[in-house]
């Protein structure tokens, strides 16, 4: 803004008022008159025919209002029962068979949560058990049970998916990467590499669960809904209802977190469906247990072989990703390509292979979670990195230094790489956490300490779609209505920001709608990172065609010409001539409009190639690097954290204190995800499905001195969402770090003191027999 | 059907006791519902009588008896930690029941639930067995008391009667020249329950050896584990990096120790061995430095 | 904690109407509510669904998270852990109950406003509250301190760093003040 006042002072969130009295409302704090509660009962068996359900006793209890099973839902012609972003494998109730245990088999609602839950206890299903697979190998297995023996149904999807499923087996996609020649390129390279990497299973944890509220209205089906897709569970809904979108509402207020829990649809449809069934409003809120099945991230297996030259040049790499997606596809299919991809890292390497597999089990379905497959994959490259470093004696920061991506160099899905900033970031981590190549791990009694590095980079959904709409009132505020989903990080305050400065207006001039498939235009999601950039470049363009409207209809009034004249503060002048402004609301109820109207679509653009994942991967690059003290006790195995350096790209930083909010939370993650988080399965039944058998970080966890490095470059004038970029590097960053300390080389998370323990027991039995 | 919950809020120790009579398996105690609520909640019990302990006078209360604290069923976590006399006394009772859980539940959780919880994974117990603490329980033949030691019986089980309650804990406070020590040891977040606890108390002669040598080890297996024969190992000598270390190997290759999320039994063994060293290493150390009662 | 009706016998038990529940009188933010419930519905239910405080929410009903904490006669509690009947007798505060008569912030609010201590915010409430008792107990409250008690309280946003600048920005302020 040529005039523009002193730059805006930006709140951490515009709402934040409200949010410490506890007066936000969530989904959950909705209540709709005549509304009923529901509950879901659960297989208890991971892989079963289901035999029969009887559901009459249940039926009959008082206070019961419907009562749906598999059957019920089977022998209608009237709906589609299935959903799934890309197959639609996912019944609203199992029917034929059940596949994880915890798949929902029948749904009661009834006046209170009570009686619901007492009439599961009423119904009778008789199961007949069927040989079940939980691991990636015994998936694959010749022979294996097959999880979906029915063929694939397919539906509407994404531009950007490739479907490669392969019918009789449990591979559910098959995404390939294949650019240069890599077989060449290891038998020249100088040395090869090849280890077997494992990230286990691990849940989202939002402190609020999912939960929504369904109602038919007028022919309307409405539901307000946690969900970070609204548009994505309208599709579903009409799509199982057999009624165009337009039928179909979904509203949704802010998020208790979602991290990727809350992509797609999850428990709407049952919702919706008890809702018809009943003829009234149908709530359905699930337990902390009940989330803890209902999507997680994916536990991966990864075997990386990597060529390196004699001067530290990394020549080739092939991955073979497994990522075991569970008893549905959700959106597993195409996070196992980001995943896959991701595998070639932030280097500069001419000839990568990757094969990543999404390989269908009995366990609970796995999803988008923060990272976005990126975690697992820089778990395995960045533990590499140092593998190769220590074992032909280079340091590891200057092995990755020579390596990292810069500009015009082609990135793994082989489009030239812009704005690169690996080196600044990593070396600046380096800096910050006093690395030193020669440094010896500092002993002091059973205690030890050392430092580790991680460098990452992480693509976000391309192409995609945001569209917002921009409305100008003749009091001269700004409305802007957009699909973005607040869920903490901030969304609502970081459009607020660029809305308002488009149109040199204050924050309280402008306000932001939630959600609501009626009234806001489509959004692809809130996921990916997405949002402050794709979202914000669509009301960015909104407001934009609206500055154009302004300045034509104050050029009309003053006649001059637009060029000459500019917006200071919510009115439009002649350049430097305030006496002769017109403030917007006059232009508005000059115009007789009543309002001023614009759209923005912003579609990115981009794609691979099916056959050999090259094309564009990534509309641009985020990257992050991290660097990490940590003290192990020797006797114990124990890991605790001294220091911690977070260094992430943010292109502009639109909300300083949302960026290091952020920044702070994938320390955090990253930290449980690193030392502790894991679902431990026996025989497909989750052993610790609730947070007093499951551990998330604590404030005592996180590490004693945090350092952020949220990195700049207004001259690059784009922005890049730091959502999650920050996460992936923290896992490898820790194990590294343990390494150096103590000789323990961890390559299946979580880095336990056990098994640190039993790795220093190993090395000194090692070197007693030597 | 929901609702058929019956709860009973008797004035008097008779009246509690006399409906658990009534009620048999089919009646719960509630003192702090920390415990119980989770239970009832995973449909592992579903009471159809609930007998509140919270009308019921005089079970909050800590005293100084001959020479020894005792606590009433009813006082909280919170209580024993903040406790002037429990501070003064037996420190490493307050810095114990400090550790457990979070403020919240230690708002609430009272010293009768732990003890007849008999949780594995909690705090408290190995502290109590290790100081010779005595259980009072009161059933309909009156009153007895129950050595720490032999009150916890298994996972979830001990030695009270279906319609017995716990009334207090009568705790000796060690005598002078006594140090003493908890350790909780936790894997995985901070706020996780313990993978071992371990607590000793050393007293020290004037001569710098061990009069007495205590060591109870919690978490590691079913109940709290204290090994006389091995704390003998100690007891007359000075407590040597050597001896502690014998006592530590014997703790370890006594205790048959189980498997859960928070380690292994091999790790497990392998962390009795250890904390069970720092934890007599800490008293011995409290002991030498510490005043006389510490 | 007391019985409702010190009247009734001490060996019968509390009368139960037909949909099975009981009457239950609580004090909440400083007035008298009556109201029924079942007797296993915990006080985080029936803040929740009879008196519409929605400011304590279910985070894992185990009592691990402290999105429920209420305060019981000033000292933090899981909602979902305590049985409703047992709040009886007790003077209970929510987060609705910290503000002023007309709708003014509490100075810890204020400090979590400022630092912006949170980020979903879903946890918020519990986590003024539990600074509410922490700064009752100790005024003078260290940093390391403030984290060992608030430990107990868990943000999956992972906004720790801000919430604890919030904790010492609050003792400051009511100190100051």
């Amino acid at each position: 803004m040529a005039a523009a006042a002193a730059p805006m002072r930006v709140p951490g969130m515009l709402d934040a008022n409200l949010r410490v009295r506890g007066r936000v409302p969530y989904a959950m704090d909705l209540n709709v008159v005549g509304m009923l509660h529901a509950k879901l009962l659960r297989s208890p068996y991971a892989h079963a025919r289901i035999v029969s359900v009887d559901a009459s006793r249940a039926r009959a209890l008082s206070g019961v209002r419907a009562v749906l099973t598999g059957a019920d839902l089977a022998e209608r012609d009237d709906i589609y029962p299935y959903y799934g972003p890309i197959f639609r494998d996912q019944a609203a109730l199992a029917m034929d068979k059940v596949r994880f245990a915890g798949d929902p088999v029948a749904a009661v609602a009834a006046d209170d949560a009570d009686i619901a839950q007492a009439a599961l206890e009423l119904i009778d299903v008789e199961y007949e058990e069927l040989p079940a697979v939980f691991d990636v190998d015994a998936a694959l297995a010749a022979g294996a049970p097959i999880v979906h023996d029915e063929p694939p149904r397919l539906g509407q999807t994404f531009a950007d998916i490739i479907v490669r499923a392969e019918a009789d087996t449990n591979i559910c996609n098959h995404f390939k990467l294949r650019k240069g020649d890599v077989e060449r390129a290891f038998a020249e390279a100088d040395h090869v590499f090849e280890n077997e990497f494992t990230s286990p299973p691990v849940q989202h944890v939002p402190m609020e669960t999912h939960n929504c509220v369904a109602w038919i209205d007028a022919g309307i089906i409405n539901v307000t809904t946690a969900t970070q897709m609204p548009f994505a569970v309208r599709a579903s809904l009409a799509e199982i209802f057999r009624v165009s979108q337009a039928k179909v509402r979904i509203t949704t207020p802010t998020l208790g977190g979602g991290y990727g829990a809350k992509t797609y649809t999850k428990v709407e449809p049952i919702a919706a469906l008890l809702a018809q069934a009943a003829g009234r409003p149908v709530r359905i809120h699930l337990t902390r247990e009940e989330e803890f099945v209902t999507i997680t991230k994916h536990g991966v297996k990864i075997r990386m072989k990597t060529g390196v030259t004699n001067d530290a040049r990394i020549v080739a790499r092939q991955s073979t990703c497994w990522f075991n997606t569970g008893a549905y596809a959700d959106i597993g299919p195409r996070l196992i390509k980001n995943g896959g991809y991701a595998t070639g890292g932030p280097h500069d390497i001419p000839n990568v292979w990757v094969d990543s597999y999404a390989v269908y089990t009995n366990l609970p379905p796995a999803g988008a979670f923060r990272g976005y497959g990126v975690s697992q994959a820089a778990w395995a490259y960045e533990t590499q990195m140092d593998m190769i470093a220590a074992q032909l004696g280079w340091d590891p920061l200057e092995f990755r230094m020579k390596n990292l991506l810069e500009d015009g160099q082609a990135v793994m899905t082989g489009e030239d790489m812009f704005d690169a900033h690996f080196k600044e970031l990593l070396g600046s981590a380096a800096e910050r956490i006093g690395w030193d190549s020669a440094e010896q791990p500092q002993r002091t009694g059973s205690k030890v300490r050392a430092k580790g590095l991680a460098c990452i980079i992480k693509g976000t959904v391309t192409p995609s779609t945001s569209t917002a709409a921009a409305k100008l009132n003749e009091d001269g505020s700004l409305q802007i209505l957009s699909s973005a989903v607040e869920m903490g990080q901030g969304a609502e305050t970081a459009l607020s920001v660029l809305a308002a400065e488009g149109l040199d207006l204050r924050l309280d001039q402008v306000s932001i709608s939630r959600p609501d498939t009626d009234v806001t235009p489509y959004d692809q999601g809130t996921s990916s990172s997405r949002n402050t950039y794709s979202m914000g470049t669509a009301v960015r363009m909104a407001v934009g065609d609206i500055r154009t409207q302004l300045l034509e209809l104050a050029a009309a009034e003053l006649e001059a010409s637009p060029d000459d004249l500019e917006l200071v503060a919510g009115r439009v002048q002649p350049r430097g001539v305030p006496d002769k402004s017109i403030a917007y609301g006059d232009l508005v109820r000059g115009s007789r409009s009543g309002n001023l109207l614009a759209n923005g679509v912003y579609a990115s653009k981009g794609g691979l190639d099916p056959e050999t994942g090259q094309g564009i991967g990534s509309v641009h690059w985020h990257q992050a690097a991290a660097a990490v003290e940590v003290e192990v006790d020797l006797d114990t195995g124990k890991i605790d954290l001294l220091k911690y350096h977070a260094g992430v790209y943010a292109g502009r930083i639109v909300n300083p204190v949302q960026a290091e909010l952020q920044t702070e939370g994938n320390i955090a993650f990253g930290l449980g995800q690193a030392l502790f988080e894991e679902m431990i399965f026996d025989g497909g039944q989750l052993q610790n499905g609730n947070l007093g058998d499951y551990m998330i970080a604590s404030m005592e966890d996180m590490p004693k001195e945090i350092s952020l490095g949220i990195l700049e470059h207004i001259e690059a004038n784009d922005i890049h969402g730091i959502g999650e970029t920050s996460l992936p590097p923290a896992m490898p960053a820790i194990g590294n770090a343990v390494y150096r300390a103590t000789g323990v080389r961890i390559t299946d998370l979580p880095i336990t003191p056990e098994k640190v323990l039993r790795g220093l027991r190993a090395r000194a039995a090692q070197e007693s027999a030597e | 059907m929901p609702g058929s919950l019956a709860f009973y809020h008797p004035t008097t120790l008779e009246d509690a006791i006399g409906l658990l009579g009534e009620h048999g398996d089919e009646a719960k105690v509630v003192a702090g519902a920390t415990a119980l609520t989770i239970l009832m909640r995973q449909r592992l019990v579903a009471p159809s009588a609930l007998v509140s302990l919270g009308s019921i006078p005089g079970l909050d209360r800590i005293e100084e008896v001959d020479g020894s604290l005792r606590i009433g069923a009813m006082v909280r976590h919170r209580d024993v930690e903040l406790s002037q006399i429990v501070r003064a006394r037996i420190p490493v009772l307050a810095e114990t029941f400090g550790k457990v859980a979070n403020v919240r539940v230690r708002n609430a959780a009272t010293v009768g639930g732990v003890l007849a919880e008999s949780d594995y994974a909690s705090d408290p117990p190995a502290v109590f067995v290790a100081l010779d603490a005595e259980v009072e329980v009161r059933g309909p033949n009156g009153e007895r008391t129950i050595p720490a030691r032999d009150f916890f019986v298994a996972f979830y089980e001990t030695a009270l009667e279906p319609d017995e309650i716990v009334t207090g804990i009568v705790v000796p406070v060690p005598a002078a020249g006594s140090g003493t020590s908890y350790h909780k040891f936790v894997t995985r977040s901070s706020e996780d329950r313990p993978c071992v606890g371990v607590a000793a108390l050393v007293r020290l002669a004037p001569d710098g050896s061990a009069a007495d040598l205590r060591v109870a080890v919690g978490a590691a297996a079913e109940t709290p584990q204290r090994f006389p024969d091995y704390e003998a190992l100690g007891r007359g000598h000075v407590l040597s990096d050597d001896i502690v270390g014998r006592v530590a190997d014997a703790y370890a290759g006594a205790i048959d120790t189980l498997d859960d999320m928070r380690g292994s039994a091999w790790y497990r063994t392998e962390m009795v061995r250890v904390w069970v060293r720092r934890a007599i290493e800490s008293a011995r150390d409290a002991a030498a430095s510490g005043p006389a009662a510490h | 904690m007391t019985a409702a009706d010190p009247s009734a016998p001490s060996t019968s038990p509390r009368p139960v109407d037909g949909e099975g529940k009981i009457s239950l009188t609580l004090h909440v933010n400083g007035r008298e509510e009556h109201l029924r419930a079942r007797p296993h519905h915990t006080l985080l239910e029936v803040l929740r669904n009879e008196l519409h405080l929605t400011g304590a929410r279910e985070g894992c009903g185990v009592g691990m998270c402290g999105a429920c904490t209420v305060l019981l006669d000033g000292r933090p509690i899981s909602g979902c852990l305590l049985p409703a009947a047992l709040a009886e007798g007790h003077e209970l505060t929510t987060i609705e109950g910290l503000e002023g008569p007309n709708g003014e912030l509490h100075p810890i609010q204020e400090a979590y406003v400022e630092h912006t201590g949170f980020q979903c915010s879903y946890c918020t409430p519990g986590f003024i509250l539990t600074t509410k008792a922490l700064l009752e107990e100790r005024p003078d409250v260290s940093r390391d301190e403030a984290k060992a008690y608030l430990a107990g309280n868990l943000c999956r946003c992972g906004s720790y760093v801000k919430i604890l600048d919030s904790v010492m920005d609050a003792r400051d302020r009511l100190r100051g003040g």
